[in-house]
């Protein structure tokens, strides 16, 4: 089976002024040709707001990806998905906007016809400049249904890798969270000197302010993304080892 | 008025398979707690935590436990009431960590009115409930194409099951499909656009049909799958399994085949030459095995992993709790059954198969100080003149029957028992690891089932219910307790050297003994492995690590790249392994028609149960259409009779099933199987016997562990 069958991974968030938004996708390539289409061209960075873009570390903020070739396939991570555009806003805005989503970390699965089959894990990050005071992000693997027939259900990807999948997740989520938290400790002694807490207050500001700001690591969208590749690489993996499992070998009939 | 509707309901449609006279719907799988030694459980399942035997016994939070909610909209968007529950059941026995209020519940069925719609036909959601501890799965469709409407048919189950729901997902999807064919051929009779508020109370027929496919099918599904404990597959290639397989045939073939009878032969010649592949590439195909013995299958069922796959690959996880050091509490349980379990120096140096000259009469010799280590002498003798019938002595008396006897009878010999357990022999047991090999015999006929008493007796644990063997069984495996007989009259030419011979020193023997299987513990739930270490090493190497890049600049055809370097993965693809164990256990006391291999209790039913789960899935195939084979097989075994037979069902053009059964072992004779089947017997037991005089090299021993569970040679 062909690698850009895996699925794909992307870090969603919910802005207060632009509503849900892609931050980052990850999808894999089997070869150069199908990377190039990947790769997005030069476009306008300027529609998007701090908290929706994905920001890249200098001097390189100028770029458009982030690739990483592993043995015959290729990892592309961008802001939007230029082949799978519409099914990805499909799939964000019910993520976030149709349906009733927890974000404490607990896996949410939808399945359709259109949408395929999307594993949700959201979580919310505080931030004194958010609406709520909390900023909320979902890290989605969405696996495009194809034809039950041909032996590679969508769920039999996912429950042959549930546990991986879950843990991976909820790894990088930890690691986010902890991140921030670290962050907003140091900020929040200065601030809370200034404002006095912002317990019961109303929060005008409502500024946008990059995933990157918040953890105080600007490498933080190259660390997912080689997080999700590894992710996708392994789904992939699996995969094409279930086709060709070991067993009784050559337990032919004499 | 609901229940009794439940129970006279004749639902036609629901019937699987015509008017035959099967039960409808699944068999209700229900998880007894059983008795199984530790170095059992590391045989079987690679580990011996307690809380993966615990949960069956203990701590099943659902116990069939759910709570099915069907609701509607009603299109009046700004009303309070969009949303109509017309039928909300609690199973009696759905207990939750906290109550969830049905406006919860319905926000989550049906989620925001703010919502774009798409016209799916229907689409399936799974959403987990972390603060009730329940996992929420809802079908959602609409009347017709026209319809804007929604319909859903949503069930909280605990999250116990979230492992497996997405591996029964398609069968409880066609479930879920049967119920939105029920609701809409209702809507569709009574000509109208919504289901009738007070819909439970009406005590239609739909109602009890929607419920009875949750009560009868999907529930006993989900927990069939989650709740019993999956075989661990050692890896093919490593040494102390091979080893420990080795023994188990050795100790089969002697004790339990004798040397007339070619059960195991047969029986892995068949799996080699014929049925593994059939068990690898078709998920109908079963292995069963009846028995009243579940320490006799269990050890079956550890022979016949060599053919299962796929096997774990990679290092094995030792457990911390080393050989020289067992809890105090595990201690004596492993020595009072384990003591048997220990390895590869079970046998004594003149062990050998032998056959008197009155069949297999039981000795009246007196057993040689020296080697005896249980010596109860008064008691022996009592007990010898006890338990051997007249009837026994006319011919056919063997040391099986001895032990079943034994056996049958242990109800009676409560103060006989409790005076071995603290006999001064079974305390030199307990330190036997530290004497030499030779003094490690157990050389009384306590068999393992009274062993299970002596661990009953001492560690207050449940043994199996199960009734007694009656003398007419030859389940009593007298395993590593050789047969006075064997030193009666030993027939050098039939002689096989001890497997291990004695250690020269003391350093030696440990090193040995780290090596062995019952040191493992792998890291793994009820169904799945679980590799945190790698996924921790991986995290830390991704994530923590800063990443390094480079630029690629832009052209015509892409903006400038980051190219982010990655340490090629191929080294960890080659060791990956299948998180989701495939459905084999061990013992069950019940059948569980959703898992391939299996031992389970003959009862008279038994095979009808068998027979009609075969019936069910042939049905489910044939409401897939993805599934082409229209035929199910299972290798039936029974320990009772020692008979082996490929039961195999198939549809014919008329949709009527076709049974044939075809005889594999019958009254102690191959039954009519093909000339290349009698030649894969045949070198089966060839490669069986070099296999167990072979003993020191591991290389021959590998090739030739090999030569039997793959066709390398043929």
């Amino acid at each position: 089976m062909s690698v850009d069958d895996v699925g794909f991974l992307s870090l969603t968030h919910f802005c207060d002024k632009h509503g849900p938004k892609v931050l980052m996708v990850t999808q894999i390539a089997s070869d150069l040709d199908r990377c190039n289409e990947l790769l997005l061209p030069e476009y306008p960075k300027d529609s998007y707001c701090d908290s929706c873009l994905l920001r890249l570390p200098e001097p390189k903020s100028d770029a458009t990806s982030i690739r990483s070739s592993i043995d015959d396939f290729y990892s592309v991570s961008t802001q939007y998905s230029s082949i799978r555009y519409q099914l990805l806003s499909m799939i964000i805005k019910k993520t976030f906007s149709e349906e009733t989503m927890s974000y404490d970390g607990s896996p949410f699965m939808f399945c359709d016809e259109h949408r395929g089959l999307n594993l949700a894990v959201g979580f919310k990050l505080e931030d004194v400049h958010a609406r709520g005071n909390e900023r909320r992000y979902c890290l989605i693997l969405s696996l495009e249904k194809r034809n039950p027939c041909d032996g590679n259900d969508v769920f039999k990807t996912l429950s042959d890798n549930w546990q991986f999948i879950i843990e991976s997740l909820s790894k990088l989520i930890d690691h986010i969270k902890i991140q921030a938290r670290e962050q907003l400790n140091r900020r929040q002694t200065d601030f809370a000197q200034i404002m006095g807490g912002t317990y019961l207050r109303e929060n005008k500001q409502k500024l946008p302010v990059s995933l990157a700001d918040i953890v105080n690591d600007q490498l933080i969208f190259l660390r997912i993304h080689k997080w999700n590749t590894f992710i996708l690489t392994r789904l992939k993996a699996v995969q094409v080892e279930t086709v060709d499992s070991d067993g009784p070998k050559g337990a032919v009939k004499p | 008025m609901l229940g009794r509707l439940l129970r006279t309901s004749s639902l036609s449609e629901f019937v699987p398979f015509g008017s035959s006279n099967v039960t409808v719907g699944e068999e209700v799988f229900q998880n007894e707690p059983f008795y199984m030694t530790d170095d059992l459980k590391t045989l079987l399942y690679g580990t011996r935590d307690k809380a993966l035997f615990e949960r069956i016994a203990n701590d099943r939070l659902h116990n069939g436990g759910f709570r099915l909610i069907i609701s509607q909209e009603l299109g009046h968007v700004t009303s309070r009431n969009n949303y109509q529950v017309v039928l909300d059941h609690s199973s009696v026995n759905f207990h939750t960590g906290a109550h969830i209020p049905l406006n919860e519940l319905k926000d989550y069925i049906f989620g925001s009115s703010i919502r774009t719609i798409d016209y799916s036909a229907s689409s399936d959601k799974i959403k987990v409930v972390k603060s009730a501890n329940i996992v929420l799965f809802t079908r959602i469709f609409y009347l017709n194409e026209k319809s804007t409407l929604r319909i859903a048919i949503s069930c909280c189950v605990t999250d116990d099951v979230l492992p497996v729901l997405t591996e029964c997902w398609p069968h409880i999807s066609s479930f879920l499909d049967q119920c939105e064919n029920t609701l809409l051929k209702y809507l569709a009779k009574n000509d109208t656009q919504f289901l009738p508020h007070d819909w439970k109370a009406r005590n239609c027929i739909e109602v009890a049909a929607v419920l009875q496919t949750f009560q009868r099918k999907i529930i006993p599904l989900l927990s069939g799958y989650s709740d019993t404990p999956r075989l661990f597959l050692y890896p093919m290639d490593s040494i102390p399994y091979i080893k420990t397989w080795v023994k188990y045939v050795t100790n089969w073939i002697e004790l339990k085949d004798g040397p007339r009878v070619r059960f195991l032969p047969i029986l892995l010649a068949k799996l080699r030459y014929d049925f593994a592949s059939l068990l690898k590439e078709n998920s109908n195909t079963r292995i069963v095995i009846l028995t009243g013995n579940m320490n006799v299958a269990n050890r079956l069922i550890f022979i016949l992993t060599a053919f299962l796959g796929p096997h774990f690959r990679g290092t094995l996880h030792k457990s911390i709790n080393s050989q020289g050091c067992p809890s105090p509490a595990g201690r004596k349980m492993s020595n009072m059954s384990g003591a048997s379990d220990f390895p590869f120096e079970l046998k004594p140096s003149n062990s050998s198969i032998t056959e008197t000259n009155k069949g297999w009469e039981i000795p009246r010799i007196k057993r040689d100080p020296t080697f005896s280590v249980t010596s109860v002498s008064s008691d022996e003798t009592g007990v010898q003149t006890f338990i051997q019938p007249s009837s026994l002595k006319s011919g056919a008396s063997s040391v099986q029957y001895l032990s079943s006897s034994l056996n049958s009878a242990y109800g009676s010999y409560g103060s006989w028992f409790k005076k071995v357990a603290q006999s001064p022999s079974s305390r030199s047991n307990e330190s036997s690891h530290e004497v030499p090999p030779i003094l490690h015999r157990n050389s009384s006929s306590t068999s393992f089932h009274q062993q299970a008493v002596l661990g009953n007796i001492n560690g207050s644990q449940r043994v199996t219910p199960q009734p007694s063997p009656t003398i007419a069984e030859y389940e009593e495996y007298p395993w590593f307790s050789p047969s006075p007989i064997a030193r009666d009259q030993p027939r050098p030419e039939k002689r096989i050297p001890t497997p291990i011979s004695s250690y020269t020193t003391e350093k030696e023997r440990r090193t040995h003994l780290q090596s062995e299987i019952y040191d493992v513990d792998m890291k793994r739930t009820v169904n799945r492995l679980i590799d945190e270490d790698s996924l921790n090493d991986a995290f830390a190497d991704l994530v923590i690590d800063p990443p390094s890049y480079d630029t690629t600049v832009s052209n015509e055809k892409h903006g400038e790249i980051v190219e982010v370097n990655m340490a090629s993965p191929r080294k960890q693809r080659n060791n990956q392994n299948q998180e989701l164990l495939r459905r084999f256990t061990s013992y069950t006391p019940h059948y569980n028609q959703w898992f391939q291999l299996q031992a389970c209790q003959i009862t008279t039913e038994s095979e009808n149960k068998v027979i009609h789960s075969m019936k069910r899935d042939l049905t489910y195939a044939d409401q897939d259409p993805c599934k082409k084979d229209k035929s199910t097989s299972t290798l039936l075994i029974s320990l009772r009779s020692r008979e082996i037979k490929q039961v195999t069902i198939v549809r014919d053009t008329n949709n009527r099933f076709i049974q044939r059964t075809k005889k594999i072992l019958q009254n102690g004779k191959v039954g009519p199987v093909s000339r290349a089947m009698l030649s894969g017997i045949e070198t089966t037991d060839q490669h069986l016997k070099k296999l167990m005089e072979c003993n020191n090299d591991n290389e021959a021993l590998v090739s030739l562990f090999n030569d039997i569970v793959t066709c390398a040679s043929t």
